[in-house]
């Protein structure tokens, strides 16, 4: 997928969003609307003259970096990124699916079992997962973290934990 | 004020203060030393502990976590050649060649001296400014307090990384954000689609820990391998002979710091750009100009300088006006509010002994960094080899355990992994997340004042209160400046292609 796809993709979304936004805006009071909405129809503005432009101009002309502009670099890591071949940009891609995966995963386990049972074994998991580490040994790594987690959130800030919806369904 | 001085002092004197103020610098060493973990990561990660604590205390805390990033930072620009944040990368410059050449202590002993004179220099703007400040401030209505807010708003878009208009999108994203919850003045509720938990809006640290804290995660994965994987060679130098050099080259700190308080008052304006600039000065004014880029301590000295007292001109702004200076100011200003300090005149009449805290930090956290730093530095620029797949479960098991920390509730932890998507994606389609933070910041200042103006001077205020139309015609034309200017360049740039 082109950078230039990629871009109207996520600025469709942000349209959306405004779209949205506004509309929901227009059934408050005159006081509840009064900065919410100018604001958003300033940016669906925004959004729109971009929309046009990253549509009309070569994608390099839409990045202006005022850091780059100083130090005369021209190449930064994103526009080094856009000039990757396409079997590179596939396996970012995967690589960022994989690295949301982990994300959604890890704050499901707490939903479903609290923080403290999910942060050992999602810690325990990655280890092996991405085989840093033997089972035995990540286990190791993993319950000592979690340990310390456990002293410095549960007994030093004295935080009440959640046990997870799991927890319901755990006769007592 | 000599008490408030004096008070200042002594609420920073008590055992939470000290141990605090310790952990703080040492914490922010570690996490200023691994590339991409920068100040706001650092201040992010700690908002979970700010609560139940002492005020003096919690401020050391942060403060000192946030000024000894800085110079982590500088560390890793130094030794490895990977900025450890933006804001360093003019220390890569001549700070690397210095370490490929043997003298990588004599570098970082030049560059904890600068960094040190500069955040001293900084701290006592800050204590000097206050009397000049405060009659102006007392002055100021709500109507003028509007148009401050709305001049930090363009002024940060635009001067924002990436495009302009991605810029103003992003601020507009962020105040948008901040208006989920409760209407505060017309008790309406918004955007909460029947969800409770919406009522009482994003919680600000949640979504920050979000916002960078997890989308670097997200970013350190996708990018794969160790952060850093090389190794400095053998000493040809020593640490003491850096300090000669910055104490030698003190009419260039001087200049710098100056630099660097301009640059810390100026809202949008951040470090990164002050870093350049410094280097810029010091190549520019040098006899020998020829030497930068090969290894020149000035080269190291003058940044550093410059980062160092960025912060105590960038604390003015965000205390007294609460504008916050740039992103990690926006952050420091979103851990003030969960505190209860709430910026604006009352910091400079009857808070000002927390003021003079801040000041008394930012002496003390100076010291101790340099103090601590150069006697680990060694030790702690191992860290940057760490493995993300080791780095990445710790970072991320902290991250979410810190969002359910600050309400208790585990849709904090759901809102952190969502925000944590929504920065990474900012930041891959260079939607500034600076500019999404301080606008979720700056949007309640403009909302209420906005109402109270109205309330106080009528619908058309801005037309009968002088001076705060002469600031909205400073705004439109510190908006409009950048734009035309960049329309002009691309009209040049597209008359040469032709020709």
């Amino acid at each position: 997928m082109s950078q230039r796809i990629q871009e109207n993709i996520v600025a469709s979304v942000l349209l959306c969003i405004f779209v949205s936004y506004i509309v929901i805006t227009l059934g408050f009071g005159p006081n509840a609307q009064l900065v919410p909405l100018p604001i958003a129809s300033l940016g669906l503005i925004f959004l729109v003259i971009q929309l046009i432009r990253q549509n009309l101009r070569d994608p390099k002309e839409l990045q202006i970096d005022l850091l780059s502009s100083l130090t005369g670099q021209i190449a930064s890591e994103h526009e080094a990124s856009e000039q990757m071949p396409t079997n590179k940009t596939s396996d970012k891609f995967q690589r960022e699916l994989t690295a949301i995966a982990f994300v959604t995963l890890f704050v499901g386990l707490i939903v479903l079992l609290g923080p403290i049972v999910s942060v050992l074994i999602f810690s325990t998991g990655f280890f092996v997962s991405t085989r840093h580490f033997t089972l035995g040994k990540a286990l190791v790594v993993g319950t000592g973290f979690t340990l310390i987690l456990y002293v410095l959130f549960v007994i030093g800030l004295q935080l009440q934990l959640y046990h997870g919806v799991l927890q319901s369904f755990i006769p007592q | 004020m000599f008490e408030a001085i004096l008070a200042g002092l002594a609420a920073l004197s008590t055992p939470q203060a000290i141990l605090f103020m310790i952990i703080g610098v040492c914490y922010g060493l570690m996490i200023g030393i691994l590339p991409g973990l920068g100040g706001i990561v650092a201040i992010a990660l700690l908002l979970p502990f700010t609560y139940g604590h002492e005020l003096a205390a919690t401020l050391a805390l942060l403060l000192g976590a946030h000024i000894a990033t800085i110079w982590g930072g500088s560390v890793t620009s130094i030794l490895f050649n990977v900025p450890g944040a933006a804001k360093s990368l003019a220390l890569v410059f001549d700070g690397h060649p210095m370490t490929q050449q043997g003298h990588a202590s004599r570098a970082l002993g030049a560059s904890a001296t600068a960094a040190l004179l500069g955040g001293l220099m900084g701290a006592i703007f800050l204590a000097f400014s206050i009397p000049i400040v405060r009659p102006l401030m007392l002055a100021l209505g709500p109507s003028e307090y509007l148009m401050m807010a709305l001049w930090g708003l363009t002024i940060i878009a635009t001067f924002s990384e990436g495009s302009l208009l991605k810029g103003f999108v992003a601020t507009s994203l962020g105040i948008m954000i901040a208006y989920v919850g409760m209407d505060p003045v017309s008790g309406t509720p918004r955007f909460w689609f029947g969800n409770v938990y919406l009522l009482d809006g994003i919680s600000f640290p949640v979504a920050m820990i979000g916002l960078f804290a997890v989308a670097e995660m997200i970013k350190l994965y996708v990018k794969g391998g160790a952060i850093v994987d090389r190794v400095p060679g053998e000493e040809k130098s020593s640490v003491l002979d850096g300090v000669r050099d910055a104490l030698q080259h003190w009419w260039l700190i001087l200049r710098s710091s100056l630099l660097g308080l301009w640059i810390g008052v100026l809202p949008g304006v951040g470090a990164s750009v002050g870093g350049i600039a410094a280097y810029a000065q010091a190549a520019q004014m040098s006899k020998t100009p020829e030497r930068f880029g090969k290894g020149a301590v000035e080269g190291v000295i003058a940044p550093d300088a410059t980062l160092g007292a960025n912060e105590g001109g960038g604390l003015m702004p965000t205390l007294a006006f609460g504008i916050p200076g740039g992103e990690s100011m926006a952050i420091l200003l979103v851990a003030f509010l969960s505190m209860g300090i709430v910026p604006g005149p009352q910091m400079l009449t009857s808070e000002l002994d927390l003021v003079f805290s801040m000041v008394w930090i930012i002496v003390i956290a100076n010291l101790l960094t340099t103090l601590i730093g150069l006697a680990i530095s060694s030790r702690l620029a191992k860290l940057p080899t760490l493995n993300p797949n080791v780095m990445i479960p710790l970072v991320l098991s902290v991250c979410f355990l810190g969002a359910f920390a600050t309400r208790g509730l585990v849709e904090d932890v759901l809102v952190a992994a969502l925000f944590g998507v929504i920065g990474y994606l900012l930041d891959k389609y260079r939607y500034s997340r600076a500019n999404f933070v301080i606008g979720m910041v700056l949007a309640d200042m403009i909302e209420r004042n906005l109402h109270i103006s109205m309330g106080l001077y009528g619908n058309l205020f801005v037309l009968t209160r002088p001076i705060t139309l002469a600031m909205l015609i400073f705004i439109i034309f510190t908006t409009a400046l950048p734009l035309i200017r960049q329309l002009r360049r691309q009209k040049t740039m597209s008359t040469g292609n032709v020709i």
